[in-house]
């Protein structure tokens, strides 16, 4: 009669669990610490949000309990709302700019063999310059309508100068121009590293099957560099959506409230404005709108990817 | 009430909270007690100061010799003028310590004042820096229901600023009396609104400063909101709207509505816009503070209303008008709004009524200073802001404006100080002052509290005007609006109008 093997634990079984148990052990201190600064202020907002907490106001006052009254306003403000749609035109109109131009460069870059690390390094620039900085040298400087450059040259060539800051379409136009000049290097850079984790022999083994190099790109580079490209796109959009430091400098959401931002919008009111619970509520609106559109991107593009 | 907690004892808790987890997570077994006790207490005395970046290493160099004399040590904290604010207020309303002498706004008083975050001077004080010899509009900044809780620094208001020698050149001011049927006065610039809508008018679209290209313009205004929109619309609009019987502007004192929507501001603003889209610089709808200043500076515009334009309309490297400017009260108006009536009363004489825009940097001294350090810290702003000592920053190329009566007559130190003003725009520039800080219809800036939260609510109405986003009454109904919700939430209109009261002096 057979008889099924016994199963007893080995050695390296039990080095594992004693393996795995240290891990965790020396991970604790660092889990602890962000657990703390993560969720006291996460914990932290969500309480706010349902309270009547306001830094500034002056008197006996007790902060109470208000329920949901902060999400209701927040559902019936016109002016939040407009905040929330400038910030999806933004994210609309740099990320794909940002990818367009960022895998055309990488493409071009992946292609020459002389001077590609200047180029990487050179690329690398705009990254480590301060938005701030960008936006006021890129920004007021070049943009700026009376005497900047780029009203200067169009002048020049006969054209009327452009209203950037002052026209509501043309100050959206001119804070994307600076966003993706700034962020197209994080794309390049991204796509180039995916570029070149492509293995040459795929396409050399394409090309004798007799694929162009348009299928090459399509059936070849495209899949492989997808989930870069999906994880570089999901950084870029996150950020989009919280853009803030470039609308201070360059038209401090103006004019009118036509380049006002989520997140500029939360900063005025909680943080200079002290309303402490109706700007966690725009926190928090942002946050699950984010989690919601992260969670479904990854989803969806896991699902595109054939993981699922 | 039992469910209840007052807003510090709610912030409080959650930084205790969080910082003692933080400890329990971090924290190295405690140092054993020591004598290092005994050798603290022989260390030198620190006085810290927080403060502008630029403004507070002049105070430092200034105050150096005397720290030094005194066997003291000073820490002095620079920030951003945005980033100093929201630092004092929040220390303030969490109750924590920021600094021994602190530098603030004047019209964020309300708050810190209330907040019992700041000592009162000592009656000492009061008398080693002549208090009596302060302009009672700057006083008004420092007080807090009759007493005193900081002490004078900047006498921040808003100067009307001209072209002098365009408007004594008789060639130009025959074609302008030919246009408005009026003479230009070199002497007082605008008088009224109106002429300097005319002077706007008339100055745009022609060669007047002689560089060959048509750039020149009638008048340049801050207009970038979250910039300092608030102090370029007001002073556009106190003429009209603040009635030499009523005390109130921005609020009634008697209900807490805002009257931000009344005809009063809406004449203002609806000329505001007409200006600043058709005879101000491209991009006049969007100019920060910097904008504009630069633009007068840079001789493109017949004028202005501003802070310090005088001390970068001195420097060669920042000005082409050096010399040639006037300075004159805020332009006032024959017509103005009477809130009570609802009708505009006619003055034969134009009514004034300057702006206090901002209301001047101040020095105060926090309730949390050391016992040890107490005799440094009161002989330190005694130091500073004594007469000699005003005198020596007002006159210098720091920003500061004057504010004392003293200040007011020292012509020769502005006309041949530092400043190098001239006697002539020195006398303007003193009268100006003067008459502004001294003015009785002179309007206070907002300082009740939450003023920021109100400073954002007009910026943004404002600004949708001028971008033509909104008709200049529905943006100003928003504001209103908006004004009466932010009452709403800091205590209830009522509540706002006892205190905007006070921030008077009733």
């Amino acid at each position: 009669m057979a008889t099924e093997p016994q199963i007893y634990p080995s050695k390296r079984f039990r080095f594992e669990i004693k393996d795995n148990l240290w891990k965790w052990i020396f991970l604790l201190p660092a889990v602890a610490i962000i657990l703390i600064l993560l969720a006291v202020p996460v914990v932290w907002t969500l309480y706010a949000a349902f309270t009547d907490l306001h830094l500034y106001r002056i008197g006996d006052f007790e902060t109470e309990f208000v329920g949901l009254a902060n999400f209701e306003k927040l559902m019936s403000n016109r002016s939040f709302w407009r905040t929330a749609r400038n910030t999806v035109v933004f994210m609309l109109g740099v990320v794909p700019a940002q990818l367009i131009i960022g895998l055309t460069v990488a493409l071009a870059l992946n292609n020459i063999t002389r001077g590609q690390k200047l180029f990487r390094t050179w690329f690398l620039m705009p990254l480590m310059v301060s938005p701030v900085v960008v936006s006021f040298i890129v920004g007021r400087m070049l943009f700026q309508e009376d005497i900047g450059p780029i009203n200067d040259i169009l002048r020049n060539l006969g054209f009327e100068g452009v209203p950037w800051l002052t026209s509501p379409t043309w100050a959206m136009v001119a804070l994307m121009a600076i966003d993706v000049w700034q962020w197209s290097s994080f794309m390049i850079l991204m796509l180039l590293a995916a570029l070149q984790g492509v293995p040459p022999d795929l396409h050399e083994a394409a090309r004798v099957d007799g694929a162009n190099q348009l299928q090459s790109f399509w059936r070849i580079t495209v899949p492989l560099i997808m989930p870069i490209t999906m994880t570089a796109l999901l950084i870029r959009i996150i950020d989009a959506f919280k853009v803030v430091e470039i609308i201070m400098v360059l038209t401090g959401g103006g004019p009118g409230q036509a380049t006002e931002s989520v997140t500029l919008a939360i900063y005025r009111t909680g943080v200079k404005g002290g309303d402490l619970a109706f700007g966690s509520s725009q926190a928090y609106f942002l946050l699950i709108v984010l989690m919601i559109f992260g969670g479904a991107y990854l989803v969806l593009t896991r699902r595109a990817m054939g993981k699922d | 009430m039992a469910n209840k907690v007052s807003r510090r004892q709610f912030l409080r808790l959650a930084g205790g909270a969080a910082g003692a987890m933080a400890l329990a997570a971090c924290a190295a077994p405690a140092a054993p007690a020591s004598s290092g006790d005994e050798a603290m207490s022989q260390e030198k005395i620190v006085i810290r100061y927080a403060g502008l970046d630029g403004m507070g290493a002049r105070v430092e160099a200034f105050m150096l010799p005397w720290v030094e004399e005194n066997g003291y040590e000073l820490e002095r904290g620079a920030f951003g003028q945005q980033e100093l604010t929201d630092k004092i207020m929040q220390s303030v309303a969490t109750d924590t310590y920021l600094a021994d002498i602190f530098q603030f706004p004047s019209n964020a008083r309300a708050d810190v004042i209330n907040a019992g975050a700041l000592q009162e001077i000592p009656t000492e004080v009061l008398e080693a820096i002549d208090f009596d010899d302060v302009l009672p509009g700057i006083v008004n900044t420092l007080s807090w229901e009759g007493k005193i809780y900081a002490l004078p620094y900047d006498g921040d208001i808003h100067y009307y600023s001209f072209r002098k020698d365009l408007f004594a050149n008789e060639d130009i001011n025959s074609r302008f009396k030919d246009s408005f049927g009026y003479d230009l006065s070199p002497d007082t610039g605008a008088v009224t609104w109106d002429q300097w809508r005319n002077i706007c008018e008339f100055f745009t679209g022609w060669d007047w400063n002689e560089n060959g290209e048509e750039d020149d313009f009638g008048a340049a205004c801050m207009t970038k909101r979250g910039d300092t929109l608030w102090w370029g619309f007001n002073s556009r609009a106190t003429a009209y709207a603040k009635h030499p019987d009523d005390d109130a502007y921005f609020i009634d004192l008697d209900t807490g509505e805002a009257r931000l929507n009344n005809p009063g501001f809406v004449r203002a603003l609806t000329e505001w816009v007409e200006e600043m889209q058709n005879w101000a610089p491209p991009g006049g709808t969007n100019f920060t503070y910097g904008d504009s200043l630069n633009a007068m500076n840079g001789g493109r515009v017949a004028q202005t209303y501003n802070w310090d334009a005088v001390t970068s309309a001195t420097s060669p490297e920042t000005s082409v008008i050096q010399g040639l400017q006037g300075y004159n009260i805020l332009p006032g108006s024959h017509e103005v709004f009477n809130s009570k009536s609802g009708e505009w009363d006619y003055f034969d004489i134009p009514s004034h009524a300057p702006f206090h825009a901002f209301g001047g940097w101040v020095i105060a001294v926090s309730a949390q200073v050391d016992d040890l350090a107490y005799d440094a810290v009161w002989g330190f702003v005694t130091h500073l802001t004594k007469p000699e000592s005003g005198l020596a920053f007002v006159t210098d190329l720091t920003g500061a404006s004057p504010y004392r009566f003293s200040q007011m007559e020292a012509v020769e130190e502005f006309a041949t100080g530092p400043l190098q003003l001239g006697e002539e725009v020195a006398m303007d520039y003193l009268n100006a002052a003067r008459e502004t800080l001294d003015h009785p219809n002179a309007v206070t800036d907002q300082a009740f509290g939450g003023w920021v939260q109100y400073r954002d609510a007009l910026e943004l109405g404002v600004s949708k005007a001028l971008a033509n986003e909104l008709p200049p009454q529905d943006a100003l109904d928003e504001v209103a609006a908006a004004f009466n919700e932010i009452s709403e939430r800091m205590g209830g209109l009522q509540h706002q109008a006892e205190l905007y009261a006070r921030t008077l002096g009733k």
